[in-house]
Order: structure tokens, then C-alpha cells, then sequence
């Protein structure tokens, strides 16, 4: 007994000072500089790019035991299955000799953590996925290759991408990435239940509302006429109630940050309209306040949600499981603009140290690769092709649904704002509403602290 | 100096790998510390301002009054037990000083129309200590219960015991994967209990008020067998004398345990004691993998605020500020525990 009071201190400092090493560990920093090296990617010789290695990663999943060395990207369904085909077949097919390896699998709630860690290494992978909302923050700080005259080289059509996406993949008027898609949130609607409940036009096609007064005598319809919910809502343990709010913001003109992008801008009447909306669903009965992400999908597909609040990424396993009629379409604009919550996932090419322009052309042949074969991934996945070529090429259009929310590319999805620590700033908004909806604090109260938080996110430290 | 040689590899590796960090942290707390790049900007105190501080912070008398008034009566008690030790007065005098400043600062909050810079702080603050707070004395307890049960069983003690402590040795994200399937309130082993009785399940973590009690659940499974083999391991090393003499001088049990077991544990009271609270500190894994913090921020913790304010947002020198508050916190706590009980004992 006396050993073990003896050798206390040590048992107490342990812990605490193991946290601090968890912090210290990884103060190195690095100071890879993105070289301005636009030309010399151009200027790679052919003959020297075979027999190169890149490595890329991303955030889709990993499936490599499924795909196997498929190259068949006629039949590819979900996320992980398409990219892993792709880069298969780029593998197999592409003229320059180069070998893509895909780096250790991550999901895309501890990617940018990997990629973080990496980076903070020195050992960033060749290309790297990345979604719009993060692209500020590693261009900011020079960890990106600027491709603008480098895309020249390999006739990456830039000008045909969506305008959303025009945006995302630019910072300070440079180029910094390759998109890839739009995923946005769309209305997924059960068209059986809209007709019940006389929902409906003339030829049947549901009838959505335009406004809020419309959406609550919508909803009030729905519940007399069929007993059903209107609408579900994951809004438990998920940002995508949130992302509703975040929408409705943006369909009133307003946006979470001030027009500079440098002040929080959440307090104000625009916002607080939007969330009263989309509080009163619950309170009112036309939608369940408890639903988890699984909670609201598995309601809407039993039918006891006339539509359902989700993104594009489900729209090819609805259209196939669901035993009544489906839909998917463009979120109701109830305001006065049409908007919608967007990301888009890009494809960026991370500075080396080495800063090798055979690399970095290697990496840009596959990245253009990819966005050669946007539609596959499309069609593949039910995001929105991030290519107005394809959103309006008549294979897309009569590909399942993709029609009936094309729209929401072309002119719906909004840009989340371009600024470093997006993150942050989305995490303090979702805790705000999340304190307004589950901790009952007042709204005033709940979004002037979001603010005065987001504001500290901002200035740093 | 023969000492210091023997102590030297140790030292050596000790102020490499635990006091040097310790020392880089204080020091990248006053700086403006990118995750990423090289940016390295000297902020003094901002940090410091940053997670203490707000606009439009007011003072008076009667503000969060029902924990100030329980902070000055631990103050109290700490310095009547401290004057009860000995002769030193010291100690009594610079616990009562800190017991009332902490009990003034905390008349500080945000006026109408003022907030906290970053009330996430605070909020995770506040929820760490309730954790902390409600775990620790239910898993020492809960541990020396257990252990004394294992001692009175006549048969497989040491299968009880490989039981009990089975899951301390299982990682945090199997533990928590077991009690989120658990927990589940629609395809969950307790949602399907409450089913038989006609009993919608509960939500426990999507609901503010059972979160923190679900997470405060799991731990225990998860860690108080470790505490129970401390308290067996004590309870092995107590002369069985003492309670045969005990027992022929008609003591019951309830006397034989207050004046024999719990006098001969003390020294193991102390080490699980004060493990058991550091470790209550550090809680993160269960938050992290079980709510995300959620829902709302009712169960976000600190250590999950130091590591997204690090690695989410890529603002180290924060970070690092907000790790040297943890530290200050727990050294102080563990300090006045060392002086309490480690004398007694």
C-alpha cells in the first residue's frame, strides 16, 4: 500500500499531461508554398509523365473488395462503387501511363482530419476531395496548386461548369479545383399522398407550395385529408434541419454573414422568420420533431410523410425502394428568391514540398479524367453533374427523376459562403438552432449568442 | 548525486515527453497558431480573453448565487478540514482566498443584450463538471460495492471479477457502438423491452435532459470494473485479523466496515479517487462517437471544444489556451484532494 501513495504524483500528472502532448504533437506546422507553376505543368513532355504514381484520396467510402478491377461504368450505382470504377478504369485506360493509387479509406465526417494531419506532414496526397463549403481554407493558405493556366493544357473546359460551381472552385479570382457535382437539398415527395389528399394539378403532377401561408394550409390539407405528416425533417442528431433554416434564409435575400463576408449577420428578422417556420411544423403537428436522419427517411418511405427534406445523394435508392409513386424535385421556394442549401464536391491538387510539375500534371490528367466523365458519376450517384453539358443533355434528362431537379443546379443551389472556417461557422449555427428547438432557448437569445460566437470564429485565434 | 543519476533517465524522458509539451502549450497559447500554415502571430492575452471574456459582461451580487454559495461551503469545508490537519496555515489561507475569488468571478455574466465570446466554452465547461461531478462518487461506489461482493462470494470470484472488468478492456468506440445499439430508440435492446409493455421507445440520446445520463451510464459500465480490481486488490491486503477480533468483540457488520474496510482502503480511495476524476475531466470519446456533443450542445464537453477549436478550425493557439484552463483546473482540483485526503490517509 505504501508503493502505490508513493507513486501517485505521476499517476495524476499522467492524464493530464498526456491531453497536452495530444496538442503539442502536432505544432509543426509546414511551409509548403504552392508554386506559381501554372507553365510548368503546361509544359510537361508526354513521354514524362509515363510510369508516374499519384496518390488520391476522398471521402466516398471504400469498396474495393465489391468493384474488384471493374471497369465498367455502364451500370455503376452509389457513390463508392462509381469513383472506384472510374479510377479503375482511368487506370487501366489512360494513355499517359499513369498509375492512380488510392490512399486508406476515409468517411467524410474524419476526412479533412486525415487530410489535415497530412498536410501538417508534408505528405499531402496528389489530388485530394473536397467539398466547396472547405475550399477557402486550404487555398487561403497557399496549400493549393492554382490551375488556371495549367487547365489549358488539358482542355478542362471550365466555362461549362454550372454558375454555382464557377464560384466554389474559385478563390480571389483564381482556379483551385475541379468540380465535380452539385449535392443539394431537394423535396422528395410521395405523389400517392399528394393526390389523396387533392395536391394535385390537373394532370395529376403534385402541386408544391409557393409561399408559407401555402405550405401550412398544404400541410393542414395533408393531415385532414390522409392523417400524414406533410413533410419529415431529420432534425435529430443531423444538420439537415439546419440546412432547411439555412435555405429559407437564403430564399429571403438574407445570408448567416454580413455582404463582406466579415461580420455575422444570423440576428436578424430574416432568420428569425425562418426558423419560427420551421419550429411551427413541429409544433403544430405536420411534421415529427424526434426524427433522426434514419428516423425520417424509413417514415417517408412507409408513407407516413407526404415529402421528405434530403439531399440528391438518395434519390437513385428511393426511386428504387419506394412502393408508391415517387418524386424528386426542387425544394419549394416560399420566399421571395429560389434557393436552396448546396455543396459541391471538388477536386483539388494539394502543393508539394518537391513541388514537381510532372506530379502535379499527373494528377491534373486524372482530375480531368474525372470531369470528362462527370455524367457517369451523375447518373451514378443522383447528385447534379457539374457540368451545364450534361445537366442538359438529353441522356441526363431522361435519366430517373434527374429532370425534375435540374433546376436546382442550374439556378436553385445556393453557395454557401466562400470563407475560411465555414466549418465553424456552420457548427455554431447548427448548435443555435439545435438550443432553439431541444434546450427551449429563446430564439432572440439563441441566435444573438450564435452570433457573437461566429464572430469570434471569425476573427480567429 | 548517486539520486540524481539514478533519476536522470527518467527526468530525461519525463521533461521531454511531458513537461516540455506542457511548457509549448502555455507558450502557443499566446499566439494566433495556424493548424496549417505558418502563420504565427503574437496575440498576448487574446486567447485567454477570447474564452473568458465577452461584450457587455456585467457583475452583481445575486447572479448563478446557488452555485457561488456551494462553492464558498466546499471552500469551508476544505479549510476546516485543512485546519483540522495541522499546524499549517498557509494552505487554509490560499484555499479560502481562491474559494472567494472564484465565488466573485463567477457574478459575472453577459447583460441584456451582452453574450460570451465563446459561450461554447462555458457550456462545455459546465457540462464537464456535471459529468465529472455525477460520475466520479457513483463509480467509486459503484466500485467498492462491487468489490466487496466479490470478496463475500464463497465461489468464482475470479470469473465475477474477468466479468466486471471485461469491458475496461474493450476501446471507447466499441463500448459506445454497444450502448448506441442499446439506446436505439427504434431498433434498440431497450426500446424492445419497453415494447412488450406497450411502451414507445425513448429517444435517450436526441432528448437534452437523458443524454448526459445515457453518456454518465455508459462510462460506468465502461470503467468501474477497473475500480472494482483497485478495491478487491485493497481488500485482499487488510489482515482478516482485525475483523475476527472485530467480530469477537461484537462488532457488526456495518462497524466492522466503517472502522476496518474503510480506514484500511484509504490509500486505494485516493488513487481511484483522483484517477477516477482526472479521467472524468478528459471525457471525450463517449461524447464524441455517442452525440457529437448534441443534442444542441447539451452534452459537448471540453476536451471536444479544445479539439474542434484545434483541428476543426485549425486555431491552435485557442486550443492550446483552452487545454491550460483545463490543466489549471485539474492540477487545483487534484492539489486540494492530495492535501484532504493523502494526510488522512
Amino acid at each position: 500500500m505504501h508503493v502505490i501513495h508513493q507513486r501517485l504524483p505521476k499517476t495524476v500528472l499522467l492524464p493530464v499531461i498526456a491531453s497536452a502532448l495530444l496538442l503539442s504533437g502536432c505544432s509543426g506546422g509546414t511551409t509548403t508554398g504552392a508554386a506559381d507553376s501554372g507553365q510548368s505543368i503546361a509544359d510537361v513532355a508526354e513521354e514524362d509523365l509515363q510510369g508516374t504514381t499519384i496518390e488520391f484520396s476522398h471521402f466516398f467510402g471504400e469498396c474495393s473488395d465489391e468493384v474488384g478491377d471493374s471497369t465498367d461504368i455502364t451500370a455503376v450505382v452509389g457513390e463508392c462503387p462509381t469513383i472506384t470504377t472510374l479510377t479503375n478504369k482511368f487506370n487501366a485506360e489512360n494513355e499517359h501511363g499513369i498509375t492512380v493509387n488510392r490512399l486508406g479509406g476515409a468517411a467524410w465526417d474524419n476526412y479533412y482530419d486525415q487530410l489535415n494531419t497530412a498536410i501538417a506532414g508534408s505528405t499531402p496526397p496528389d489530388v485530394a476531395a473536397m467539398h466547396g463549403a472547405s475550399l477557402v481554407d486550404y487555398a487561403q493558405r497557399s496549400l493549393l496548386v492554382p490551375l488556371d493556366e495549367a487547365v489549358a493544357a488539358t482542355d478542362t473546359d471550365l466555362e461549362d461548369a454550372l454558375p454555382v460551381e464557377q464560384d466554389a472552385i474559385r478563390y480571389e479570382d483564381k482556379v483551385y479545383a475541379v468540380p465535380f457535382d452539385v449535392h443539394a437539398a431537394l423535396a422528395h415527395v410521395n405523389v400517392d399522398l399528394f393526390r389523396q389528399a387533392g395536391l394535385v394539378d390537373d394532370t395529376g403532377a403534385p402541386v408544391l407550395p409557393t409561399s408559407t401561408e401555402e405550405f401550412i394550409t398544404a400541410a393542414k390539407t395533408m393531415k385532414d385529408k390522409t392523417g400524414k405528416n406533410l413533410i419529415a425533417i431529420p432534425r435529430v442528431g443531423d444538420n439537415l434541419g439546419w440546412h432547411l433554416v439555412h435555405s429559407l434564409i437564403m430564399q429571403q435575400g438574407s445570408s448567416v454573414l454580413s455582404e463582406d463576408l466579415t461580420e455575422a449577420n444570423l440576428d436578424t428578422p430574416e432568420a428569425r422568420k425562418a426558423v419560427d417556420f420551421v419550429s411551427s411544423l413541429f409544433t403544430s403537428g405536420y411534421a415529427d420533431g424526434d426524427q433522426t436522419y434514419d428516423a425520417a427517411g424509413q417514415s417517408f418511405l412507409n408513407g407516413e410523410a407526404a415529402m421528405l427534406y434530403n439531399g440528391t445523394w438518395v434519390v437513385d435508392s428511393y426511386n428504387a425502394e419506394a412502393s408508391f409513386e415517387y418524386q424528386a424535385t426542387n425544394f419549394p421556394t416560399l420566399f421571395k428568391e429560389p434557393a436552396v442549401w448546396s455543396n459541391q464536391h471538388l477536386w483539388a491538387i494539394p502543393a508539394q514540398k518537391d513541388a514537381d510539375p510532372v506530379k502535379y500534371r499527373a494528377a491534373l490528367e486524372f482530375v480531368n479524367f474525372l470531369y470528362e466523365n462527370d455524367a457517369t458519376w451523375a447518373l451514378g450517384t443522383g447528385h447534379i453533374s457539374s457540368r451545364t453539358s450534361i445537366v442538359e443533355s438529353p441522356e441526363y434528362e431522361a435519366a430517373p427523376q434527374r429532370q425534375n431537379y435540374a433546376e436546382t443546379g442550374l439556378t436553385n443551389a445556393g453557395l454557401l459562403p466562400h470563407i475560411s472556417n465555414w466549418p465553424a461557422v456552420e457548427k455554431i449555427c447548427v448548435q443555435a438552432v439545435e438550443s432553439i428547438w431541444f434546450q427551449d432557448a429563446p430564439v432572440e437569445d439563441a441566435l444573438r449568442e450564435a452570433d457573437a460566437n461566429i464572430n469570434s470564429a471569425l476573427a480567429g485565434g | 548525486m548517486d539520486a540524481a543519476l539514478f533519476l536522470a533517465p527518467f527526468l530525461a524522458v519525463y521533461a521531454i515527453f511531458l513537461l516540455a509539451p506542457v511548457g509549448q502549450a502555455l507558450y502557443m497559447s499566446g499566439f494566433n497558431w495556424d493548424l496549417l500554415s505558418p502563420i504565427r502571430q503574437f496575440v498576448g492575452a487574446d486567447n485567454y480573453l477570447r474564452m473568458l471574456w465577452g461584450t457587455g459582461i456585467v457583475w452583481n451580487i445575486s447572479h448563478a448565487w446557488l452555485p457561488r454559495l456551494l462553492v464558498l461551503a466546499v471552500t469551508a469545508l476544505i479549510i476546516r478540514s485543512l485546519l483540522r490537519q495541522g499546524p499549517s496555515k498557509t494552505a487554509a489561507v490560499v484555499t479560502g482566498a481562491a474559494g472567494v475569488i472564484i465565488a466573485v468571478l463567477l457574478g459575472f455574466h453577459p447583460g441584456p443584450g451582452g453574450a460570451w465570446n465563446d459561450s461554447g466554452f462555458w457550456n462545455s465547461l459546465q457540462n464537464t463538471l456535471v459529468f465529472t461531478l455525477v460520475s466520479t462518487p457513483i463509480l467509486i461506489a459503484l466500485g467498492l460495492a462491487m468489490a466487496l461482493l466479490l470478496n463475500n462470494a464463497r465461489r468464482g470470484r475470479s470469473a465475477y471479477r474477468a466479468v466486471f472488468f471485461l469491458p475496461y478492456v474493450l476501446p471507447i468506440s466499441a463500448v459506445t457502438l454497444i450502448w448506441s445499439y442499446l439506446l436505439n430508440p427504434d431498433r434498440g435492446l431497450i426500446a424492445g423491452a419497453l415494447g412488450w409493455f406497450g411502451v414507445d421507445g425513448i429517444a435517450f440520446l436526441s432528448e437534452p435532459a437523458l443524454a448526459m445520463p445515457a453518456i454518465i451510464a455508459t462510462s460506468v459500465w465502461w470503467s468501474v470494473g477497473f475500480n472494482m480490481v483497485l478495491f478487491a486488490a485493497g481488500l485482499q491486503d487488510i489482515e482478516p485479523a482485525y475483523y475476527e477480533a472485530a467480530s469477537l468483540d461484537g462488532a457488526g457488520y456495518w462497524q466492522r466496515f466503517r472502522h476496518i474496510t474503510v480506514p484500511g482502503l484509504s490509500h486505494v480511495t485516493v488513487l481511484v479517487t483522483i484517477t477516477q476524476l482526472i479521467a472524468s475531466f478528459q471525457i471525450f470519446g463517449q461524447v464524441y462517437i455517442m452525440t457529437r456533443g448534441g443534442p444542441g450542445t447539451a452534452t459537448e464537453v471540453l476536451i471536444q471544444h479544445v479539439y474542434e477549436a484545434g483541428f476543426k478550425n485549425y486555431q491552435l493557439g485557442y486550443a492550446a489556451a483552452l487545454s491550460v484552463f483545463l490543466f489549471v483546473v485539474m492540477a487545483a482540483v487534484a492539489a486540494v484532494q492530495f492535501r484532504l485526503i493523502s494526510k488522512d490517509a
